[in-house]
């Protein structure tokens, strides 16, 4: 008992020492200038809800007499919201489709300007009784898709087939996932699915703290959502990419090394004209997002802050001043 | 900002409509109406008969109003979903002639349709599109003294492949470089440059395809002029720092096949190679992952004759043939059956044919479109999984290859003899025809034709699955699952209340009744989603039981009752023998509730879930059916009880009367005589509590997975069409084919409404004629 005590210590202190060695990045402390007031709306990611609000918050430490209005009901909602102008920012958990991209485009001439603002990995939580070791991306597949296009060898509806003791034998899976507005949904299709369609059982959920309730009330439960929403009435299951591979957990090293197959990046879209200076509100919003501060919000939702490199280049995009403390 | 005013206030037009209405019946709900029928008394003032007129006439444009209102709602939402059915429309804007590059081997266009490439014999040609002329030649170096005689452009508008007259393989890059003048108008300037190369054979390529899946893998697949099937694999071992040497393998499949080699299509990952024969037949081979040689997996057979033209639809699950007799069909791999993985390759969509040999095909980059071309020069759309063609424009010289703008907003086709022609094409909702939504149609990767709803994917290639018939089943299921929980309970309760109830009874349980509608159905669906449906789950047997067990107890306790003396039966007050029978119930509740368990063990093997999934393959769902009929029927029960209530009280006393002193009992009175003639009452009580289920939003919403299944059961949900709409449109893009859909469905659900509402009218009407004359 005392082994395993120290053992969890140990590996805590680990995660927190890579934590640090993220944030000891070269990224500058953000500085605040003068003359930023005035209101924006962000309309978008769910995954992203708690992210935006956070961030929010820490920016108006610098300006009080900024409002920003978060509303996030998925991800799919924040194109129509920059073309219409109703939102200033739009989170997204997916990268734009090329049609969303082609709106956008009809209506402005240019297409939107992306923001890699921090890495998520896509996490499928089962109940906390729940003793599953973890599963491969094709048993995901065969779990929560009709059209099992992952190859596994048959369909998965209970989960006495991923050899669970007997009490699960006869358990029916009983599955949770996102409303099809979600970015998530949109991603969990695409790389967990092969780009296959979901099974009709699957409750769509309307936001992801929905899902990991749902897990969390429902024994025989499995769903996905992003890692930030995780709570103590749910377990992550560890992910292998391919039968044989050792299960791995979504954390920073694995999600970057890509050795964690659901890892993404959360994008902020913003509308940008070429050639034109942004909106000082966006402008500062946007290097907060990429200063200390900002990425280290990122930590305490429990998402990963991008690398420096990302940052760079994405304040490059925004034809900001990249500076090194 | 006037942009976003003008867009909130078109999105906005169906509320005002809708506050419009409001007002005006607020406006006929104020007024007095007394004027009306005192209006033929003689001795009447000019005042009052002023007021009558002002009256008469602020009535009649209200009740018009209110129709048009009506109405204009309507028409408001089916000019929203009408658009679906218009077709296409398609204009030649330019035709250039490059005769002196004959033959032109490929083509493509660049996003904004600014610059377009042409590739000849000896490098290729960028035309300004604007003004028409060529704007930059490229030779490339590369090419040294060599010739090009066969040349593909990839789906992904970047990748070209080149191939050349000594069996070597080009792979280039074609790129648009987009900026901005000072106007915020698109500069676009087009460059080329050759990326890599493979020498496929010795002999001159006839046919080329090359596809590269933009991360590591490039895949070419040749046909030389003497029949050889060439294949070539570049590859560069991934890695985070780009790095690595780049390794090229080719093979020779000539001797795979049966037949000689005609036409070929590579998957954009490259784990995929078919090549269509003389004989009528596809071959298929697989590559796997890195380094591993090409395996041929299988054949069949796609026609009788030779096939002429062979392309994957985007996303590359779906194959294209053309055949030399003008077929056009599309074949998917079909798991056999679902138990198993094997695949086979099975023709699910037929397009309409062309009269002569099909020559070339082109896939859309944005959805399942597609054009064929033939040898007469005809060109047609089609759509892949509506099984549309659009169109079919004649032509004059056979089409040697087409290429689609990538926003899917224009074509260009070229002809033998070097006419190289651009054209205009507006198709925003190819996708949908009264068949994909109401029929069964055979989706990519599924068994069998089937309904489904599921409108979008998290990238264009998806096939969006928009069939309504999943949606107006689980609002019919819903309501019917409400209605039988709702309909006995409020019908009796109103027949207890009206006729057997004391009147201190009936004043206390009417209101209280009432006050349940002032529920929100927010809070309903709540409830029912997070605490009831988690704590039936773990009770459902007890659930269950109690059935058969409220009845029993209660006439048990009845039966006991009817055995006491009379005297003492008579002393004991009427709001006492309520409360005796709600602990009745409420002992039968806990009886049954204590019974679950022990039941449970006993027939169901001590976990009733898996008994049910064991013995009917039903799988129990958390959130299922009898959750939501009992906080539908929670929210219509008051409804009905009312309207009942009051139908039930409004028969005259004078019938009871007669009834009870021809010597009938309370019970032969109520259900003989006084249910009969409140009979219209009670029918429109019901028809507007089942209009109330069918349009209920919240509830079934937060209390249902909102699983669009086709399944009757209990114990499992559904997805209404009031709660798609909620879950949907948020997501939906204006003016896009899913918010023309979702309106539709809001037609849909008004057809509906308005014709159980007139039927139920009509019924009413004859009901009341029929029971007038007592």
């Amino acid at each position: 008992m005392t082994r395993f005590i120290f053992l969890t210590t140990c590996m805590a202190v680990l995660t927190q020492a890579t934590a640090q060695a993220q944030q000891d990045s070269p990224v500058s402390a953000y500085q605040k200038v003068s003359g930023i007031s005035g209101s924006a709306n962000s309309i978008g990611s769910d995954t992203m809800n708690n992210l935006m609000t956070l961030w929010l918050e820490g920016f108006r430490k610098y300006y009080p007499s900024v409002t920003i209005q978060v509303e996030g009901k998925g991800s799919s909602t924040a194109p129509p919201a920059l073309i219409e102008g109703t939102a200033q920012f739009g989170p997204m958990s997916r990268p734009m489709k090329a049609s969303e991209i082609d709106k956008f485009e009809k209506h402005f001439g240019y297409p939107p300007t992306v923001l890699r603002t921090s890495l998520d990995a896509l996490v499928l939580f089962v109940n906390k009784d729940n003793p599953i070791k973890g599963l491969t991306l094709q048993q995901v597949d065969a779990i929560f898709s009709k059209t099992r296009r992952g190859e596994y060898k048959e369909n998965i509806t209970r989960w006495g087939q991923l050899d669970l003791g007997d009490d699960w034998k006869n358990a029916a899976f009983s599955l949770y996932g996102r409303n099809s507005a979600s970015g998530t949904y949109g991603f969990f299709k695409d790389h967990a699915l092969f780009k296959g369609d979901f099974k009709d059982e699957v409750k769509e959920q309307p936001g992801s703290a929905s899902v990991v309730q749902g897990v969390a009330e429902d024994r025989y439960s499995i769903g996905y959502s992003g890692i930030g929403y995780k709570t103590s009435g749910v377990r992550v299951v560890p992910l292998a990419l391919e039968t044989g591979e050792p299960f791995r957990e979504g954390t920073i090293e694995n999600v970057i090394d890509g050795s964690y197959p659901l890892g993404r990046f959360l994008y902020l879209y913003i509308n940008k004209a070429p050639h034109k200076p942004l909106d000082p509100l966006v402008r500062e919003f946007c290097k907060f997002i990429f200063s200390k501060e900002g990425q280290e919000i990122v930590v305490k939702d429990g998402y990963m802050p991008v690398p420096y490199q990302v940052v760079k280049e994405e304040l490059e995009k925004l034809q900001l001043p990249i500076q090194t403390p | 900002m006037s942009h976003p005013i003008s867009a909130l206030l078109k999105r906005s037009a169906g509320l005002i409509l809708s506050l419009l209405t409001f007002y005006v019946s607020l406006l006929i709900m104020v007024l007095p109406l007394e004027p009306l029928s005192k209006r033929q008394l003689p001795g009447i003032t000019p005042k009052a008969r002023l007021m009558d007129r002002v009256g008469r006439w602020v009535i009649t444009a209200g009740g018009i109003g209110v129709i048009l209102s009506v109405l204009g709602i309507f028409l408001f939402v089916l000019m929203e979903s009408y658009p679906l059915f218009l077709k296409p429309s398609v204009s030649r804007a330019h035709t250039f002639d490059f005769s002196h590059r004959q033959p032109v081997l490929c083509t493509g266009v660049d996003p904004y349709q600014a610059v377009m490439f042409v590739v000849h014999e000896a490098g290729i040609d960028f035309v300004d599109m604007t003004t028409k002329s060529v704007t930059k030649s490229v030779y490339p170096p590369e090419l040294q003294e060599r010739r090009i005689r066969a040349a593909y452009r990839a789906l992904d508008n970047k990748h070209v492949g080149l191939g050349l007259d000594d069996g070597t393989m080009l792979g280039c890059r074609v790129n648009f470089a987009v900026d901005y003048d000072a106007e915020g108008k698109q500069i676009v300037t087009p460059s080329f440059s050759v990326e890599s190369s493979m020498d496929l054979t010795d002999k001159a390529l006839v046919h080329l395809v090359f596809r590269h899946d933009g991360k590591s893998r490039g895949t070419a697949l040749g046909i030389s002029d003497s029949g050889q099937l060439v294949l070539g694999i570049s590859e560069r071992p991934r890695s985070l720092l780009g790095g690595g040497k780049t390794i090229v393998r080719t093979y020779d499949l000539t001797a795979e096949i049966k037949g000689r080699a005609r036409v070929g299509a590579v998957a954009k990952s490259g784990r995929y190679v078919l090549v269509g024969t003389d004989r009528g037949e596809v071959f298929r081979w697989e590559i796997g992952r890195a380094s591993s040689n090409p395996r041929l997996l299988d054949y069949f057979r796609v026609s009788d004759q030779e096939v002429t033209a062979l392309d994957f639809v985007l996303g590359d699950v779906s194959l294209l043939v053309g055949d030399v007799g003008g077929q056009v069909s599309a074949w998917m791999p079909v798991r056999t059956h679902e138990g198993d993985n094997k695949k086979m390759f099975k023709k699910i969509h037929a397009l309409q044919s062309h009269p002569a040999a099909v020559t070339a095909l082109a896939s859309s980059a944005r959805d399942k479109q597609f054009l064929s071309g033939d040898v007469s020069g005809m060109v047609a759309l089609h759509h892949m999984t509506s099984e549309q063609t659009f169109f079919q424009l004649p032509g004059d010289s056979p089409i040697q290859t087409m290429a689609f703008a990538p926003k899917a907003n224009g074509f260009l086709t070229v002809s033998k003899s070097g006419q190289v022609m651009d054209f205009d094409l507006q198709n925003p909702h190819p996708e949908v025809t009264l068949q994909t939504l109401f029929g069964k149609v055979w989706y990519e990767g599924y068994t069998e034709p089937q309904y489904v709803w599921q409108s979008t994917g998290g990238s264009d290639d998806f096939e969006p699955k928009l069939s309504i018939i999943p949606l107006i089943f689980g609002t019919f299921k819903g309501t019917l699952y409400a209605m039988l929980f709702a309909l006995p309970l409020s019908i009796l309760a109103a027949i207890y209340t009206s006729e057997f109830a004391s009147s201190g009874v009936r004043n206390l349980v009417k209101p209280v009744v009432e006050l349940m509608a002032s529920l929100p159905s927010v809070i309903l669906g709540f409830l029912a989603g997070l605490w009831l449906a988690p704590l039936l789950e773990t009770r459902i047997v007890g659930a269950l039981l109690l059935l058969p067990c409220v009845p029993i107890v209660v006439v048990m306790c009845a039966w006991g009752w009817g055995q006491m003396s009379e005297e003492f039966a008579r002393r004991i007050p009427d709001h006492w023998i309520l409360t005796l029978l709600a602990g009745i119930a409420l002992f039968a509740l806990y009886l049954s509730f204590a019974l679950g368990p022990v039941a449970e063990s006993l027939l169901f093997g001590g976990n009733f879930q898996s008994w049910l999934l064991g013995t009917t393959g039903t799988r129990y769902d958390q959130r299922n059916c009898l959750v939501v009929g009992f906080a539908m029927g929670f929210a219509v029960v008051p409804i009905i009880y009312t309207i009942c209530e009051d139908a039930l009280s409004s028969v005259p006393q004078h019938l009871r009367a007669g009834s009870l002193a021809l010597g009938a009992t309370p019970w032969q009175t109520a259900i003989r005589v006084v249910l009969p003639t409140a009979s219209p009452g009670i029918f429109s009580a019901t028809m507007i509590g089942f209009g109330r289920a069918v349009g209920e939003t919240m509830i079934v919403l937060m209390a249902t997975g909102n699983t669009p299944i086709l399944d009757w059961t209990i114990f499992n949900g559904m997805r209404t069409m009031s709660a798609n709409i909620a879950v949907e449109i948020p997501e939906a893009p204006h003016e896009g084919t899913l918010y023309r859909v979702l309106f539709l469905t809001g037609v849909l659900l008004a057809a509906i409404t308005f014709l159980v509402n007139t039927l139920a009218e009509v019924v009413r009407q004859r009901l009341r004629e029929k029971y007038s004359r007592i």
